[in-house]
C-alpha cells in the first residue's frame, strides 16, 4: 500500500484489526494524552505497529501520518486467521499465551501505578495550603509524581472520600481531615522507607483505653489551660470497665500511651518500667482530644487501606 | 503483500505420555522447553518449599517465557496423574518459526517487545523528567523548613520510584541553579523560594514537550506591559477596547493582533459582560520567572 506525504494512515483509538510494516519512507506516530500533551515518534523502514489491533482488536494508541511518500505492508485480520489456521495448535497457544502475558503485564502496571501513586496523593494533600482543590489541579500535581490517568486519580480520590478524608464535588474536592491525611502519610512513609511500624499504630489495648478516654472526656472531661482535655482517673477506670467488657484499667495498660505522650498523667510521673506509681497516685489524665480522635480514626482505616487499594472498590 | 508459506524442514515436537509423579521440567534443566499439556494434570511446585503454586490443565502450556525470552524457569512441573504432553524444544521452535511468514514473526516479536517494555516500565521511575519531578516535590516545603538531605532523597525516591543516584543528580542540578541550598556539611538543605521551584518545574515540562514557554517568549513591549500591569490592583476589569486604550495612554500602543497574543498569556480572566479581569497571580508568575530567568535556565 502506498501512502502520500501528509496523509493520515490511521487515528488514535481506531481499531483497524491490521498489522503494519513500514517498507519505505518515514511516518510519524503522535500520541495525545489526557492533557492533550503530544508525544511523537518516527516510524522508519522496518518499523511495525498495530500488532495488538490485529491479534486482540485493541484500539491504536497513536495517530500515524506519512512524513513523506511511504510504502506500507498491511496485514489484515483475515490473512492472520488464514495463516494461523495452517499452524500447529501449539503455535496458536504460544501467540495466545503472549497476548495474555501482555494483558497481565498491562494490568499489573495499572495496579502498581494505582497503589504506588496513593502516597504521592497523600503527600500533595498533606502539604497543600488550600482546603479546596480543583480536580484539574490535583491531576496536574500528581502528574509530577506518577503517570496515573485521570480516571485512576479520581478512583484514588473516591477511596479517600470513603475514608471521609475528603469530600468530592463536581469539579473540585474539600480536604475534610488534614491532620489524619498527614498521619496516614507519615505512617505509610515510615513503613515503606524505614520498615518501621509507626508509633501511631496502636495495639488493641491502647485503642481500647483511648476509646474509653474519649468517651469519658465527652461525658465528664475538663478543658485545661493548654487546650487539652483532662479526665479523672476514677472516671477513666469506670469508663474502661463499662465499655471494654469489664477490663480493669492498670498502669501497665497506660504505660505505652504515657511513653508515646498520647496521654499525660497529673501529677507528672516517670514512665520508666520500674518507677511506675500505682494508679491511685494519679489524679487525672489529659490529652490533645482532636489528636486522639485522629489517631483512633487512623487505626480504624489503616488495616482497611491495603485491601481497598488492591481491590480498587469504592462506595461510589 | 507477503503471502508465501514456504515450509522448510521442520523438526516436529516430541509427544510424551508420562506417569503420575514424573517431573517434566525443573529450574535445573539446561535445555529450555515449552510444555503443552494434552491430557491429564501438571502442577507447578515451588522448588524451595515443594508446595503447589498452581495447576496446569489440558490445553495450557508453560515455558514460553523461558524459551522465547530466555527467562529463568521458576517452578518444578510435575504430573499429578498419568498425562500426555507435547514438548517443544529450542530446535523445534526455531524450525517452526523459520517456516512462518516474516510478518507473523514480526507480530510475535512486537508483542514480546511490548510486554518487555511494560515490565521494564513497572520497574523504572514513574516520571520521565526527574529534575522537574524533584522540583515539584521540593516546592511543597516552606522556605524556613530545614530538611535532612538523605531523608528528603529517600522520601522522593519512594514516592516516584526514582533510584537514589538519579535523585541525587537532580538535587545537584537544583543546587547549581540555587533553587535549593545546602547547609552545613550538606546534610541539611532548604528551599529558599518554593514558588520558584513550581515555576521551574513548569519550564522543564514545556521543554520536554518542545513547547515555547510563555515567560521566555515575551517581546520587550510585552515585558513593559507586564511591569505596568503589576502595578495595578488584582481584579482590575476593563473590556478589550479599554485595555488597548489604557496601554496606548501609557505610551504602550498595541494593535489587535498584539492584544490577542497577550491574551494567550492568561494574564486576564473573563468576567462576563466582555470584561477582562486582571489576574495578579499570573502576572506574579511571569515576573518571578523573568526575574529568576538565569536560575531557571541554569545559567547562574
Amino acid at each position: 500500500m502506498e501512502i502520500a506525504a501528509g496523509k493520515i494512515l490511521c487515528m488514535q483509538g481506531d481499531t483497524p484489526h491490521s498489522f503494519y510494516i513500514v517498507k519505505k519512507g518515514t511516518l510519524v506516530a503522535t500520541y495525545k494524552d489526557e492533557q492533550n500533551d503530544i508525544q511523537t515518534k518516527n516510524l522508519g523502514p522496518g518499523s511495525t505497529f498495530g500488532e495488538m489491533s490485529l491479534v486482540e482488536g485493541e484500539p491504536l494508541e497513536y495517530t500515524v501520518r506519512a512524513e513523506e511518500d511511504c510504502e506500507i505492508e498491511v496485514i489484515p485480520q483475515s490473512l492472520f486467521q488464514e495463516t494461523m489456521a495452517k499452524q500447529p495448535i501449539w503455535m496458536k497457544s504460544i501467540i495466545s499465551f503472549l497476548t495474555q502475558r501482555n494483558r497481565i503485564a498491562k494490568e499489573n502496571k495499572r495496579k502498581k501505578e494505582f497503589i504506588t501513586s496513593f502516597p504521592s496523593l497523600l503527600f500533595i494533600l498533606a502539604k497543600s495550603e488550600d482546603k479546596l482543590i480543583s480536580l484539574k489541579t490535583i491531576k496536574n500535581e500528581l502528574k509530577n509524581f506518577s503517570n496515573l490517568s485521570s480516571i485512576e486519580t479520581y478512583k484514588l480520590l473516591l477511596i479517600l472520600q470513603d475514608f471521609k478524608l475528603i469530600r468530592l464535588q463536581a469539579e473540585s474536592f474539600t480536604i475534610e481531615n488534614e491532620k489524619l491525611i498527614e498521619l496516614l502519610y507519615d505512617t505509610l512513609r515510615l513503613r515503606a522507607i524505614y520498615k518501621n511500624t509507626s508509633h501511631y499504630i496502636l495495639s488493641l489495648t491502647e485503642q481500647a483505653v483511648l476509646s474509653a478516654f474519649v468517651k469519658a472526656a465527652r461525658e465528664k472531661g475538663e478543658i485545661q489551660p493548654n487546650g487539652h482535655i483532662a479526665v479523672k482517673t476514677t472516671d477513666l477506670a469506670a469508663q474502661t470497665k463499662h465499655s471494654m467488657y469489664g477490663m480493669t484499667l492498670t498502669m501497665r495498660n497506660l504505660e505505652s500511651l504515657l511513653q508515646k505522650r498520647l496521654l499525660q498523667a497529673a501529677p507528672q510521673t516517670s514512665t520508666k518500667n520500674n518507677d511506675l506509681p500505682g494508679l491511685e497516685f494519679i489524679e487525672k489524665f489529659s490529652a490533645d482530644f482532636d489528636r486522639l480522635l485522629s489517631l483512633l480514626e487512623l487505626n480504624r482505616i489503616y488495616p482497611l487501606l491495603d485491601k481497598k487499594l488492591v481491590d480498587g472498590k469504592t462506595n461510589a | 503483500m507477503i503471502t508465501r508459506d514456504s515450509r522448510k524442514k521442520i523438526i516436529p515436537p516430541t509427544q510424551l505420555c508420562v506417569k503420575a509423579g514424573f517431573v517434566v521440567s525443573s529450574p535445573e534443566d539446561k535445555d529450555k522447553k515449552i510444555i503443552l499439556l494434552n491430557e491429564g494434570e501438571l502442577v507447578a511446585l515451588d522448588p524451595k518449599s515443594n508446595k503447589v503454586v498452581f495447576k496446569i490443565l489440558p490445553g495450557n502450556l508453560v515455558g514460553v517465557g523461558a524459551l522465547l525470552e530466555r527467562e529463568s524457569v521458576r517452578y518444578i512441573f510435575q504430573a499429578t496423574v498419568d498425562s500426555s504432553i507435547t514438548i517443544i524444544n529450542n530446535e523445534c521452535l526455531e524450525s517452526e518459526l523459520k517456516s512462518l511468514p516474516v510478518w507473523l514473526l514480526a507480530v510475535i516479536k512486537a508483542i514480546s517487545a511490548r510486554t518487555r517494555k511494560i515490565n521494564d516500565s513497572i520497574r523504572s521511575a514513574k516520571t520521565d523528567n526527574v529534575l522537574a519531578s524533584l522540583a515539584s516535590f521540593c516546592k511543597f516545603y516552606k522556605s524556613d523548613d530545614f530538611l535532612q538531605t538523605k531523608a528528603l532523597l529517600q522520601e522522593f525516591s519512594w514516592l516516584t520510584k526514582t533510584p537514589i543516584p538519579a535523585a541525587s543528580e537532580a538535587l545537584k542540578a537544583l543546587i547549581r541553579r540555587k533553587l535549593v541550598v545546602f547547609h552545613g556539611d550538606k546534610t541539611c538543605l532548604s528551599v529558599p523560594n518554593p514558588y520558584l521551584l513550581g515555576i521551574f518545574s513548569d519550564y522543564q515540562k514545556a521543554k520536554d514537550l518542545d513547547k515555547p514557554w510563555g515567560p521566555f517568549c515575551l517581546t520587550l513591549q510585552q515585558k513593559r506591559i507586564l511591569v505596568l500591569l503589576s502595578t495595578l490592583e488584582n481584579g482590575t476589569s476593563k473590556d478589550a477596547t479599554d485595555w488597548i486604550s489604557f496601554f496606548k495612554e501609557r505610551n504602550l500602543p498595541i494593535n489587535v493582533a498584539d492584544w490577542l497574543q497577550i491574551q494567550q498569556f492568561e494574564w486576564f480572566t473573563e468576567k462576563g459582560n466582555h470584561l477582562l479581569s486582571l489576574d495578579l497571580k499570573k502576572i506574579n508568575y511571569y515576573e518571578t520567572a523573568l526575574k529568576y530567568a538565569q536560575n531557571i535556565k541554569g545559567t547562574v
